[in-house]
């Protein structure tokens, strides 16, 4: 009985894998157990809720509707390698949004290539992807640009003062923490590196180092993490400037640091969720259904981006992979959630960052003197 | 198809990693968590290798499988003296110190960023570059681990592992030598663990230490317990079990926010159903996973 | 070292030993890897905040609430798997991998309701912490420390004096013995969890308290736990003490003098250096590995 079923099972994916027309199915591959899944399940609300907007438009046209799959990559590059050959096979999948760790993408970026598919990462900034193929692309910038983005901020604000950079042990930490070094101009005389690992929860040694050291600035790269660092550092009494990452471009999670993270500045992105409520008002109130409440965040915005780009490409005419990309390449500050966007011959969008800085448990826009 | 090669493909690499681990739990009794440092050594060699020397593919896997057969007896040596549940915490540390240096030493492992661009295998000329050519791969590695594995099984040294799960105690006092024994299957269960451990790192043609952690030997051994300890075939129908059916799973449309939750909670009841109704697994020995009686009565 | 290390070092000793000790307890008359206390742990945490939160309850009486729920949780665990398990006379390995199982199912389910993002019980500002000698320690770090204190001497004292405590060492040291000599081994069992569970739910509340709860917070603090355990000596509470201390220490030093990212390694090379040299910790017993 056994033996029967599973034969009627590779039957009929083998059926599925032979059937070559291509739907308008578009994938979703992030991170939806774990750790950093609300990151990933907030993508997902996303790209659902502008498919929503997207066919209602598509419906008043005459147009066929777009469809989404999504699945979970675990944060695991052989997972997101069997999901996006399934989809590639069984979903038939015009273009794929993900991931969001980089390492998952870097592994997922072969197969799209080969297959000629398109991958569009709203959140992988690792500098890796850029030359990763011409299939891949990404909404969001690579971590690089960020992490000089802020060597500009500490050149111009803090010339030369010691500074600690406290960075998460993963690619997306270490990735910014070389940018920012490699493009300081006026290098101060001590630059110490403190590493936490992820989900960290006791920063009171890497505090006690700062304060002993005399540190003045600490530039801090992290997630959630960054909540119980901010808490921690006040309790310790610890005076120093900071800089963050623009993970901190969410105010559901400055929320949860009440004034511990004042002062701050860190770098965003122009658009603000009032921008997006006024704009696209159809879109985040669906986003919010999906979101099941959960704050429209930057991440999200950026796959929104990727499903909006897609969209147009496949308006201009473009009925495959090839078309696609083409079409992708093309588009000129392209008018985004985000604001305006344009891919850069290695598939990165061009973004201008913004800074901000947080006052009183919330972040106002901030002007560099 | 592509998707249907790459579930095979990935039923073969698990199926080397049960079956080399099945010498090790199911029929020496002996449980090891580390068996995922032993896929990553295996890998990460290879990779290296690959990337910075550019040795070929069948060169790589020789190197691959002496080196984690070295640090096999490395780990082995020192630890097999200890109690069983005290061997088990020993394997966990070994695993979290494995994956911490794999995670840690940038400049040569590339930690977390991975190591992107590894080349696909050339055998005497033959690239192997699709999902075909890899599945035949597969099979055959596959097969000779199997092979091995069996012959080891049916041998004298097959016996006596058995005899050492049985009853350690009589077997060292019968005037055999357990602890060398104990230290050739495991050395024998890191090596092979490798082969996997290039297969993959070739294939994928990305790794990170994410492959490789703690809960990857968890899953490793669920295949072992599941497919049926003792019993090699039972490797293969663990693998085939513990790969596709949470792939079907992805067909019953589930609402997306849960969906991930509720496949991890479909496979932590499964354990424990598992062990709570058959701890043998679908083929394995009926004694397995029970302790033997004493003098017919039951032991308190 | 300055006295700030010194706290810091304090408030780690005391979260280490907590956990240690009620995973001890339990391990003592079980003598397998009871994985889901991990679990039980997390749960006090998210019992206080679904009570306190979700229901409105002030927190006074929500933490109390949180821990008799996380003891039923424990309880509940022996009493439908592990016991069932035990009466087909199953291997540790089994018993093992149910556990995990049950980790599994827990955990997710805790993900699936309140979600994996961070969550907070603390209901108060965060500031600046006492100062004491040039060094900062916060009103929570203090209660976990004296909370901690009082806990370890009241285990203590219910262990060596108590009717129950006597019969849990008893099984602890020779369960066919304790049997023969008219213990119920299955109640003493049950009391071990009951024990062990409160104290995990209440170590999980204590640490929310000081760095707020994520739903995967449990297995490495069990971890830490274990490795604290093994070094000190099972059956000794100095013995948990003491290891919790050398870990706590050796993973300061290791995060000052070189980087957080080794403090993994450095506690299980720790680790394996007892397990090879002196399993039985620091003040454990030898345990003879058969009896012929």
């Amino acid at each position: 009985m056994k033996k029967f079923s599973l034969t009627l099972v590779l039957i009929s994916l083998a059926y599925y894998g032979c059937n070559t027309n291509k739907s308008n199915n578009i994938g979703a591959i992030q991170q939806l157990t774990g750790q950093m899944s609300k990151y990933g399940k907030t993508q997902v609300a996303a790209v659902n809720a502008m498919k929503d907007v997207i066919n209602t438009q598509r419906q008043k046209e005459g147009l066929p509707l777009l469809n989404t799959v999504s699945e979970d990559d675990k944060l695991e590059p052989q997972e997101g390698v069997k999901i996006i050959n399934k989809m590639i096979t069984v979903d038939k999948i015009v273009a794929a949004i993900g991931a969001q760790g980089s390492s998952v993408t870097l592994a997922m970026a072969p197969i799209a290539e080969q297959n000629k598919v398109v991958l569009i990462s709203g959140a992988s900034g690792t500098p890796k992807i850029s030359n990763a193929g011409d299939y891949v692309f990404r909404t969001c910038p690579s971590d690089i640009y960020e992490g000089e983005f802020i060597a500009k901020v500490y050149d111009k604000l803090y010339p030369k003062k010691s500074i600690a950079i406290l960075y998460i042990n993963n690619d997306y930490g270490i990735g910014l923490r070389d940018a920012f070094k490699n493009k300081l101009v006026n290098k101060p005389a001590e630059i110490i590196d403190l590493a936490f690992e992820q989900g960290s929860r006791d920063f009171r040694n890497q505090i006690s180092k700062i304060n002993q050291q005399k540190i003045e600035v600490v530039y801090l790269v992290g997630y959630e993490e960054m909540i119980t660092a901010f808490k921690q550092a006040k309790e310790f009494g610890l005076k120093c400037a900071w800089l963050g990452n623009n993970q901190l471009n969410d105010q559901t999670m400055i929320n949860k640091m009440g004034t511990t993270a004042d002062g701050t500045i860190f770098p965003g992105h122009i658009y603000s969720i009032n921008e997006v409520k006024k704009k696209l008002p159809e879109f985040y109130k669906k986003y919010l259904v999906y979101s099941k409440g959960e704050e429209l965040d930057v991440f999200a915005a950026y796959a929104a981006d990727a499903l909006m780009a897609i969209n147009q490409a496949l308006l201009n005419g473009a009925t495959d992979g090839l078309g696609i990309k083409k079409e992708l390449y093309k588009l000129k500050d392209f008018e985004g959630v985000t604001g305006k966007f344009s891919f850069d011959n290695n598939g990165d969008a061009i973004r201008t960052l913004a800074l901000y800085q947080i006052k009183e448990g919330k972040m106002s826009p901030y002007q560099l003197p | 198809m592509e998707y249907l090669l790459h579930i095979l493909i990935l039923i073969g690499i698990y199926t080397i990693l049960s079956v080399s681990l099945n010498l090790l739990v199911g029929y020496t009794g002996i449980l090891s968590i580390a068996h995922a440092a032993f896929y990553g050594v295996g890998a990460y060699v290879a990779a290296l290798m690959a990337l910075n020397l550019h040795t070929p593919f069948l060169l790589n896997l020789l190197i691959a499988v002496i080196a984690s057969g070295i640090f096999g007896a490395l780990v082995g040596i020192p630890s097999l003296r200890l109690r069983d549940d005290y061997f088990v915490i020993a394997t966990f540390a070994f695993q979290i110190i494995t994956f911490t240096i794999l995670n840690n030493l940038v400049d040569f492992t590339g930690g977390p960023l991975g190591l992107p661009g590894i080349p696909q295998p050339n055998i005497f000329g033959f690239e192997i570059t699709t999902h075909i050519e890899f599945l035949i791969l597969v099979i055959i590695l596959t097969g000779v681990t199997f092979w091995i594995s069996n012959k080891i099984v049916k041998s004298p040294f097959g016996r006596l592992l058995k005899a050492i799960r049985e009853d350690e105690v009589f077997v060292k006092a019968a005037g055999r030598n357990v602890s060398d024994a104990k230290v050739k299957v495991f050395v024998i269960n890191a090596s092979l663990a490798s082969v996997a451990g290039v297969v993959y790192a070739t294939y994928i043609t990305y790794i990170d230490p994410t492959s490789f952690t703690i809960m990857e030997s968890i899953f490793i051994i669920s295949i072992v317990i599941i497919g049926g300890s003792a019993n090699l075939k039972g490797s293969i129908v663990g693998s085939i079990v513990l790969v596709a059916l949470p792939e079907l799973l992805r067909f019953i449309g589930l609402p997306n926010s849960i969906a991930a939750n509720i496949r991890q909670i479909l496979y932590g009841a499964l354990l424990v159903i598992f062990m709570l109704w058959r701890p043998q697994g679908f083929l394995g020995e009926y004694s397995f996973g029970q302790k033997p009686l004493v003098n017919g009565k039951k032991p308190e | 070292m300055n006295f700030q290390f010194l706290i810091n070092l304090l408030i780690l000793l005391f979260q280490y030993s907590i956990l240690a000790l009620s995973f001890s307890l339990i391990y003592q008359v079980i003598r397998f890897f009871h994985f889901a206390h991990a679990v039980v742990f997390t749960s006090g945490a998210y019992f206080a905040f679904l009570i306190c939160v979700f229901w409105g309850c002030p927190l006074l009486f929500a933490i109390p609430l949180a821990i008799i729920c996380s003891t039923i949780l424990g309880c509940l665990i022996e009493l439908l798997i592990y016991k069932p398990l035990r009466k087909k006379r199953s291997t540790a390995l089994v018993v093992m991998l149910a556990s995990l199982g049950i980790y599994i199912v827990l955990q997710n389910i805790i993900s699936m309701v309140f979600g994996d993002d961070t969550k907070s019980i603390r209901t108060w500002q965060v500031v600046e912490g006492i100062n004491v000698f040039g060094a900062r320690i916060t009103p929570v770090q203090i209660i976990i420390v004296v909370t901690s204190v009082l806990l370890l001497i009241f285990v203590a004292f219910y262990l060596h004096s108590s009717k129950t405590g006597k019969a849990m060492r008893a099984v602890a040291n020779d369960p066919e013995l304790a049997n023969i000599s008219g213990i119920n081994s299955n109640k003493v069992i049950l009391t071990s969890f009951a024990i062990g569970s409160a104290l995990a739910g209440i170590a999980g509340i204590l640490v929310s308290l000081d760095v707020d709860m994520t739903p995967t917070m449990g297995m490495n603090a069990l971890m830490m736990g274990v490795v604290a355990m093994i070094v000190g000596g099972v059956g000794s509470i100095w013995g948990i003490v003491l290891g919790s201390l050398l870990l706590a220490l050796a993973q300061n030093l290791g995060v000052w003098y070189i980087s957080s990212q080794w403090q993994d390694a450095i506690a299980f090379a720790i680790l394996l250096i007892f397990l090879l040299f002196k399993p039985e910790g620091f003040f454990g017993k030898k345990l003879k590995k058969a009896t012929i």
